[in-house]
């Protein structure tokens, strides 16, 4: 029985879940976007906490709305812009919060340096610092822009599933990688000196 | 398209370089502690919506409207509420003290200048029977006094209504309701007391004397 769910595609995987309730065909697709999702809102927000707890809310999101998922849009675009949107609210709000700290968030702002022990360098091994760089680098690129470098240049989707998952035509897209891209690499110019 | 995805080849190999950041290994565990509480949480919500749906509240708003009006029925029936006989007596300032019918025709300046004399006589009268009160109530007991105090009271009053009964309204034309009166002579308080008395038969008795004596009294001052 469960050789054969893995078998199948993610499609057919909520279609199982949708019509009997199946719970192991939820934990296969939680097992199959788990370390995607985790990627794709950690690179976003820059906090491995706040990460987790959008993933979190996004599988549970996905359990209570299985019902509204139609066939229409490939599972994993649906997946994604529940996830990007609750990222996108979580970073709003941090933002907010962060407004009156002395740690001024996002991009184009002086950012003080504080130590932060979410970001698990242990976890980076050598590259650590590198990746610590680059991250900081996307945090300071414009939301919108971060976003869809982050779906194209990480997570390697194609430029019409960025498109369904953000609500924006194709041509929007393009030029918002670029833009993104272009600030992000004024921004790591040193890195590339090296 | 191409010629910016070369653009950024060296920033798009950084890019994916990057380490992938992994869920911890506990995440289904506390992705599954997160469902349950949620289903546990959504079946309190459940329990205590179905307590509250209407239909299970009936008999409870029943019986707190019964309640409420078998306590407003109490309350109402209470013993609270003033005994009217108990209540001092409004004073009837526009009631007119009429003693002859043939005031009813005199004309209003006469009215006025008969209205003054009348007073005159009834603050005379008042004063003869204050003194004749006196008189008669320093020879009573002291319980006694009580019980012909409020004999001579009522016999007063029923002197003045008597006084007033005595014109006959048959032969009162409608116009001269219409007429204005003089409002000088008012019934005073102290001429009014229906306070409920409950005299013994002795005492009944001794009124029925006083009444008769009274009577006689009367029927004297009318002859002379």
């Amino acid at each position: 029985m469960d050789k054969n769910l893995n078998a199948l595609s993610d499609e057919e995987l909520i279609a199982e879940l949708q019509q009997t309730g199946n719970e192991r065909a939820f934990e296969i697709l939680v097992q199959r976007y788990k370390n995607p999702l985790t990627n794709y809102v950690f690179r976003f927000l820059g906090d491995f906490d706040a990460c987790m707890d959008v993933v979190q809310e996004t599988m549970i999101k996905f359990y209570r709305y299985k019902d509204n998922y139609s066939n229409v849009a490939k599972f994993s675009t649906w997946i994604y812009t529940i996830a990007g949107n609750l990222a996108r609210t979580e970073y709003r709000r941090r933002k907010r919060r962060s407004f009156l700290s002395i740690n001024d968030y996002g991009e184009d702002h002086k950012v003080f340096d504080i130590p932060d022990e979410s970001y698990r360098p242990d976890v980076m091994t050598d590259s650590g610092i590198k990746d610590e760089l680059i991250q900081k680098a996307l945090l300071k690129v414009k939301e919108d822009f971060r976003k869809v470098v982050i779906l194209r240049d990480i997570e390697g989707m194609s430029y019409e599933e960025i498109a369904e998952i953000t609500g924006l035509n194709e041509g929007t897209v393009k030029s918002r990688i670029n833009r993104g891209r272009a600030k992000l690499q004024e921004l790591l110019k040193d890195i590339y000196k090296e | 398209m191409i010629d910016d995805e070369k653009k950024y080849d060296d920033l798009i190999k950084t890019l994916k370089s990057l380490q992938q950041v992994k869920a911890p290994p506990n995440f289904e565990a506390d992705l599954k502690r997160r469902l349950n509480a949620e289903k546990y949480a959504k079946e309190e919500k459940r329990t205590i919506k179905r307590f509250f749906t209407p239909s299970r509240l009936v008999p409870s708003f029943g019986l707190a409207a019964a309640v409420v009006v078998m306590f407003l029925m109490v309350s109402t029936n209470s013993e609270e509420a003033d005994n009217p006989f108990l209540i001092e007596p409004k004073i009837r300032e526009d009631i007119i003290l009429i003693s002859d019918k043939d005031d009813l025709n005199m004309p209003i300046d006469n009215l006025s200048k008969e209205s003054e004399v009348i007073k005159e006589k009834v603050i005379a009268d008042k004063k003869d029977k204050g003194v004749r009160r006196e008189n008669f109530l320093e020879e009573k007991s002291s319980d006694e006094n009580l019980v012909a105090r409020r004999n001579e009271l009522a016999l007063t009053e029923t002197t003045m209504i008597r006084e007033t009964e005595s014109v006959p309204t048959e032969n009162i034309s409608s116009d001269e309701f219409t007429r204005p009166v003089a409002t000088g002579l008012a019934i005073e308080k102290s001429g009014l007391n229906f306070r409920q008395v409950n005299p013994t038969q002795k005492e009944q008795e001794e009124i029925l004397e006083l009444k008769k004596k009274v009577q006689i009294f009367k029927k004297n001052e009318k002859l002379e």
